[in-house]
């Protein structure tokens, strides 16, 4: 009886902070929480004219547009683009970041430090429209600088955005200009707070410049690296939907055509919402569980995880 | 340049790593100036030279006014673009700054069950579909507030504010309270004034995210005049990608859009980044470590 009335009088003590809360709790069950909901259309025969009800409501069909999804000859290949395309940028892109706030932490002049690290946080902030229109400028078979050379020295264009070998390079090259120097923050964040008396400790025993960074600053990065890692293997089915939306067109489809534009292709331009939704939810759970998955691993490495 | 005073001669490895780093930032800011020099070039220079990284002689403004009077909605994308980035910040930032209030307050009850509820949704999507189906329910399609309200909070920009609030001194707003302030008066009169770097970094973050963004308006929105600028930027990309086969010739010149003009646009459209870029930078460091240290 007295817990009730305490819990009463304490719920009116916090009346407006629960206000405060109400427009972002609503926000997220109409646009969070609903679209969950909303997967369940992957089993049914839902059309959009159904409305929010039909994602409860709509006649049940089972499992016929997985079937559909993963016996269409695309599956594999789509599955394959997504893992090679974010494999690649895992391998390539990882650790680049790491390499270049190593080689800015090497530097003694402040002002040149500052500078480095303002022009190469700068392509972060540009949208992938943007820098697709760099990227036809320069690259374009028609107009393109680099083709307008290319014609100059060799006698002949190449059409670098169409073609299936070249494409992947240039989603991980552009990825890397643009992040590179974003993606440096945490690790000179990381290496400026690493405990000098561990440096001092380390030249007292005599160890030179590189044995410090070798034995010191790489062991202060590990833990950051290790999480950061960890993270992005989890988030590996994200492989730069805007990125490719942006770049890709029809002769590389084969090799550049992830899940994530395929559910969209699928689904926004074809109509075909009950197969592009099934590809969706598949993904969702498999990032899903991959998370997951990691933040344990993280955990077992004694850190304190994403939650 | 990496000869700092009183270190003596620079060793060898670091003059090259200085030399490196100088043509990594070169490789930056590059393409964003021969974009910026095309815009400013004629159009048949451009075509029979490709870009310049400085702009050449015979200067022409004629990509920009091409754009800015009226060719393909351009200015009236440009004005979209302006009221969504602008309402939808302010939206945005009231709604993430009031629950990121009462999620700094760990003595809440039934603050953790609701941040789960909101930590949920950053590991568990809908995703593209069902949120078109959701968007469209509400009645949102073809409006711009679907350019707005899908996108409005970031679960994770409110961890890091309510990371920030936490991090005030509970003793300044302990004693406004003793004077009868209600929790508002002290979130917005307090909290918010003391945590204004936070908010800075924060809400430019989201404004440059509804600034860039050109995704939604492509699935949300079917009449063109509602258009944001960096939709139909991507618009002019994405004709030329699938025309680029046909190649175009030193007398297609006056055929819109051009490099220059698309170079124009693009200019532009990253402009204002640019220009509230210096802003930015002065805060955001610190801003996404109050994440990772606390996170």
């Amino acid at each position: 009886m007295t817990g009730g009335r305490t819990l009463g009088a304490r719920l009116r003590r916090y009346r407006l902070l629960y206000l405060m809360m109400v427009p972002a709790v609503v926000y997220l069950f109409v646009f969070k929480y609903m679209p969950i909901f909303g997967l369940m259309t992957a089993f049914r025969d839902y059309h959009p004219t159904m409305g929010l009800r039909g994602f409860f409501t709509a006649p049940w069909i089972g499992f016929k547009n997985f079937r559909v999804f993963f016996g269409s000859i695309y599956a594999g290949q789509i599955l394959a683009n997504t893992v090679i395309i974010s494999g690649l940028k895992i391998a390539f892109i990882f650790p680049a970041p790491i390499v270049l706030a190593l080689m800015i932490n090497e530097m003694q002049n402040t002002v040149f430090q500052r500078s480095i690290q303002t022009v190469t946080y700068l392509p972060h902030f540009i949208s992938w429209v943007v820098i697709g229109g760099i990227l036809f400028d320069m690259l374009s078979i028609s107009s393109g600088s680099l083709n307008i050379l290319l014609e100059r020295l060799i006698g002949h264009r190449v059409d670098f955005l169409g073609n299936p070998g070249a494409f992947r390079w240039i989603l991980v090259v552009s990825e890397m200009w643009k992040e590179v120097g974003w993606g440096s923050i945490v690790y000179l964040a990381a290496i400026a707070g690493i405990d000098t008396e561990l440096y001092e400790a380390a030249s007292i025993d005599g160890a030179g410049h590189f044995r410090q960074v070798w034995h010191v600053t790489l062991p202060g990065l590990l833990p950051t690296v290790t999480v950061l890692f960890l993270l992005r293997i989890a988030a590996i089915l994200d492989a730069g939907f805007e990125q490719i939306l942006v770049l890709y067109s029809p002769p590389v489809y084969g090799v550049a055509d992830i899940l994530d534009t395929y559910v969209y292709r699928v689904g926004m331009t074809q109509g075909r919402y009950g197969v592009a939704t099934a590809a969706g939810l598949f993904k969702s759970v498999i990032g899903f569980a991959m998370v997951v998955g990691a933040n344990k691993l993280v955990r077992l490495t004694g850190q304190k995880g994403l939650y | 340049m990496g000869r700092g005073a009183g270190h003596g001669t620079t060793p060898p490895y670091r003059a090259f790593l200085a030399v490196l780093l100088a043509a990594i930032g070169a490789a930056m800011v590059i393409p964003i100036l021969m974009v910026f020099s095309t815009s400013l070039a004629p159009e048949v220079e451009v075509l029979r030279y490709g870009m310049r990284i400085l702009p050449t002689t015979g200067l022409s403004l004629d990509s920009y006014r091409y754009i800015l009077l009226g060719a393909e909605g351009f200015a009236r994308a440009l004005w979209v673009s302006v009221i969504v980035t602008a309402l939808g910040t302010v939206l945005s930032m009231t709604m993430t700054c009031l629950i990121a209030f009462p999620m700094s307050k760990f003595q809440l009850p039934g603050r953790k069950p609701i941040f789960l509820y909101c930590f949920f949704t950053m590991l568990f999507h809908g995703g593209l579909i069902p949120t078109f189906f959701v968007v469209k329910a509400v009645g949102l399609l073809d409006s711009i507030w679907s350019l707005i309200i899908p996108s409005l909070m970031s679960v994770w920009y409110m961890i890091l504010l309510s990371n920030f609030f936490g991090s005030i001194p509970a003793s300044l707003e302990e004693s406004a309270v003793i004077d009868g302030a209600n929790d508002l008066w002290v979130l917005t009169r307090i909290v918010l004034p003391l945590s204004l770097p936070a908010i800075a970094t924060i809400g430019l973050f989201t404004a440059v995210g509804f600034w860039n963004s050109w995704f939604p308006a492509v699935i949300y929105i079917n009449d063109r005049d509602k258009y944001p600028m960096q939709t139909i930027l991507r618009e002019m990309l994405y004709s030329l990608n699938y025309s680029s086969v046909l190649g175009a010739t030193i007398e297609d010149a006056k055929e819109p859009p051009s490099a220059a003009v698309r170079s124009a646009a693009i200019v532009v459209a990253t402009l204002p980044i640019v220009l509230v870029y210096p802003f930015l930078q002065k805060h955001f460091v610190k801003g996404v470590m109050v994440g990772a240290v606390k996170g």
